[in-house]
């Protein structure tokens, strides 16, 4: 079962990444993308590591590719091609959609996923444990640098002027 | 699955991550090879700290704050990328060249 799924996952996050490369269109590239990152974020389930997953998930799927997927729209990429939005295509997504639905309910469903020669996984209880202890200081760090980013983007965004309205783009 | 299958996955990925950045078609493409770069560095961290169980969670709390950058890396490098944008007129990086002699 655990081998099954890691090549389903395994082979599903290759093919993903391959389709982000050769897609001419920016926003099919990002769904894949997408498409990539749940698929890893199922083998680290299958590691057995389900809090990074539900991170990965969140904060990769959606904040980062959200604010990609919002870039390009900005940018208008494809002025003169319109996306074409095709029946087969949205087969595939829910093909893919219930695949993968159906691949976590397998993995979180039961023990008999661990393999017999794999240690057990670290809890979660003892992952918060080290995050405020040993790793308190980047902890705290970590912090001060999404307050720099964040101040950072918002200068960024502004026009040149100075003006409260936002950067033509 | 023993540990090089999840080695193998995570070196394919930076390949291809790698291959992105180094086409570098336009910036948005370039910063998505970025991401799977990251994505497969952290399938490598979260492998070894699988396998290895003396380090405890080093490996997990890493690829936390890996993720933890990459989402601030990406704000910056997009307001970035659309300020270029408004300047250039273009997201080609071979057309962005003011820097270069």
């Amino acid at each position: 079962m655990a081998t099954a799924l890691f090549y389903l996952f395994g082979a599903g996050a290759l093919f993903s990444a391959a389709n982000v490369v050769f897609r001419r269109q920016a926003v099919p590239a990002a769904i894949w993308l997408v498409t990539c990152f749940f698929f890893l974020a199922g083998e680290f389930l299958l590691l057995g590591f389900p809090f990074l997953a539900a991170i990965q998930i969140m904060v990769y799927v959606g904040a980062i590719m959200v604010l990609f997927l919002f870039v390009i729209m900005l940018l208008d990429l494809q002025a003169h091609q319109p996306i074409q939005s095709q029946f087969r295509h949205s087969i595939g997504g829910a093909l893919a959609l219930v695949l993968v639905a159906l691949a976590f309910v397998a993995a979180s469903g039961g023990q008999a996923l661990e393999a017999e020669n794999q240690p057990a996984a670290p809890e979660i209880s003892a992952l918060v444990e080290a995050l405020f202890t040993r790793y308190l200081l980047p902890f705290e760090v970590t912090s001060v640098v999404l307050v720099a980013a964040i101040v950072g983007a918002l200068t960024l965004g502004r026009s040149p002027g100075g003006s409260d309205h936002p950067a033509k783009s | 699955m023993p540990l090089e299958a999840y080695l193998a996955v995570a070196a394919v990925l930076f390949v291809i991550g790698l291959t992105m950045v180094a086409s570098r078609r336009n910036l948005v493409y370039v910063l998505m090879g970025l991401e799977l770069i990251l994505n497969a560095a952290n399938l490598n961290l979260v492998a070894f700290n699988r396998f290895h169980p003396e380090s405890h969670v080093d490996g997990q709390m890493t690829a936390l704050f890996v993720i933890i950058l990459a989402a601030a890396e990406a704000a910056i490098a997009l307001a970035i990328v659309l300020n270029a944008y408004s300047h250039f007129e273009t997201i080609r990086p071979d057309d962005i060249d003011t820097m270069k002699d």
